[in-house]
């Protein structure tokens, strides 16, 4: 029973990951159409960045300068590159993408080898945490957590700001919300900027949990993607709710026949787009230009 | 084309199309088409469907931007900038489709116009005067009005907005007859207020009822202006480029 509920709290961490990552991409895809396979890469670097301010100046730091080192990786990355690849078919953006991730790993391997690598959490957070029958590590719940405090306050920001009003509007109507007069292209920016600060700040703080090395953006991004889909495509909550259960699933499979955890998430999604195409969450609309 | 202009001299005008041509690709869709529009003023243009209407109001606002000719709102520039810019100098264009954001509310839809105006129009009061239906279904999603409420919503979001030309594509295309009178209504009151129009109609007698003036597009290229009084009494006219 112990190992149940240790799996089933690993799985919620795991699933928040998932989440994480997931909220950047699907918002990503919402607004800007953009199929984004350098997601994990940012996650990445923010793992990276992370790992080096936190061994040289301190962990704290570390959660303040990921989030905002990604997000101006990503403007960057925006303005020079996929700005063109906006309004191309989806294999031209997997590709262009694609290859800015397999950069972005090698460049890791290059500065920082192919070997894995963690930071350890100071004294103060190393402790454990006694929850009913188990004990369970209290930085684990920290990052649990946390992660939901920044849903909360990425769903604010999409719900109760002018400018997640335009980006709602945008992911229904890109060409409406211009004939208003809107800057469609400043918000796509921002929200851009914030997958990407999200997938940063989440890299970084989940390194003393997974410990990381160069294709680590892969490893997250394959499952996030299969979230998304459970979920359903520019849904929030279906990337919530689908990063939940791909986490719990893979955690809980994973104690029952450790061989199948990977294979499991896979099956959850074909079982999916069999009954349910849009995703769990998702709107069956085509959805406009 | 067979008559001139007939803005009276005092009027200045405010939105002058000269000499547009736009394409689709290769094809060449509008030819040389010119029109104007003086402060204050209602213009309809008629014309059969696929001659150049909807392509018209598309160039003026920069969404199909022409390759040649000048579109001016007074006296400025329009082409060349980009949708949101056209918008914000005060052009609006209420779309055929309507384009009403149906995972938004009703209040959501007209809070957006407000967040996006450089200017604001109408206040939202004066809207819910004018508009009472709206106010009713202030909590509804943007799918789940009738089409007649659309038309509203996508013209009073557009009234919200400091609008210096309003440009409303088939506003009673695929209403009801009741609801078709309402819309009139509303363009009436529009008009009343002194905002300058560009009626887009293939309900003929609709745009003729409330026009000051209007053109007649065949095959992309401006074949009559003229009054209503005009297309009324020329029944050739109305046979050869209206079919009716």
């Amino acid at each position: 029973m112990e190992a149940f509920f240790e799996a089933l709290l690993g799985g919620l961490v795991l699933g928040l990951i998932y989440v994480a990552i997931a909220v950047g991409l699907t918002i990503i895809f919402g607004t800007l159409r953009l199929v984004n396979f350098a997601h994990g890469a940012f996650y990445a670097i923010g793992a990276y960045v992370g790992l080096v301010i936190a061994q040289h100046i301190g962990v704290g730091w570390a959660f303040v300068a990921a989030p905002i080192a990604v997000a101006l990786f990503a403007v960057l990355l925006d303005r020079l590159v996929l700005r063109s690849f906006y309004d191309k078919e989806p294999t031209a953006q997997l590709l262009v993408t694609f290859g800015i991730a397999l950069v972005v790993e090698e460049t890791l391997r290059l500065i920082f080898g192919a070997t894995t690598q963690q930071y350890q959490m100071p004294g103060s957070l190393q402790g454990s945490v006694t929850l009913g029958p188990i004990t369970y590590p209290a930085y684990r719940l920290l990052f649990a957590a946390g992660v939901i405090v920044m849903l909360a306050l990425v769903w604010l920001f999409i719900e109760r700001t002018n400018y997640g009003l335009i980006v709602r509007a945008g992911v229904r109507d890109r060409i409406m919300v211009q004939l208003l007069g809107g800057n469609i292209r400043q918000a796509s920016t921002i929200v851009f900027a914030l997958g990407a600060a999200i997938a940063g700040l989440v890299g970084a703080a989940a390194t003393p949990i997974y410990s990381i090395d160069p294709g680590t953006g892969f490893a997250f991004l394959v499952p996030s993607f299969v979230v998304v889909v459970v979920g359903g495509l520019g849904s929030f909550w279906g990337a919530v709710l689908g990063g939940l259960l791909i986490g719990e699933l893979q955690s809980l499979t994973n104690l029952a026949y450790a061989p199948a955890s990977n294979v499991v998430i896979y099956l959850c999604m074909a079982l999916v787009l069999l009954l349910r195409p849009q995703g769990l969450l998702g709107e069956s609309e085509v959805i406009r230009q | 084309m067979s008559t001139p202009a007939t803005i009276p001299a005092a009027v200045t005008t405010r939105l002058r199309v000269d000499g547009i041509n736009t394409y689709y690709g290769d094809s060449h869709v509008l030819r040389d088409v010119s029109l104007h529009i003086g402060a204050g003023e209602t213009v309809a243009l008629l014309g059969r469907n696929g001659v150049g209407k909807t392509t018209t109001l598309k160039s003026i606002v920069g969404w199909q931007k022409p390759r040649s000719g000048s579109v001016t709102l007074d006296g400025a520039e329009l082409v060349g900038r980009d949708m949101m810019s056209i918008a914000r100098m005060g052009v609006s264009l209420v779309p055929e489709e309507r384009r009403v954001f149906t995972n938004l509310t009703v209040a959501e839809n007209l809070k957006i116009a407000q967040v996006t105006a450089r200017k604001p129009g109408w206040t939202l009061d004066h809207v819910y005067e004018k508009f009472p239906r709206l106010r009713e279904r202030l909590t509804h999603k943007g799918d789940e009005i009738s089409g007649g409420e659309k038309q509203m919503l996508a013209i009073a979001r557009a009234l919200l907005q400091d609008v210096k030309v309003l440009l409303l594509d088939e506003p009673t295309e695929g209403l009801a007859p009741l609801i078709v009178r309402e819309v009139e209504n509303v363009i009436r009151e529009i008009k009343a207020a002194g905002i300058t129009t560009l009626l887009v109609e293939q309900n003929l007698y609709s745009a003729l009822s409330v026009a000051d003036r209007c053109y007649i597009i065949d095959q992309g290229e401006i074949k009559f202006e003229g009054t209503p009084q005009q297309v009324r009494d020329d029944a050739a006219l109305r046979q050869r480029y209206l079919h009716v």
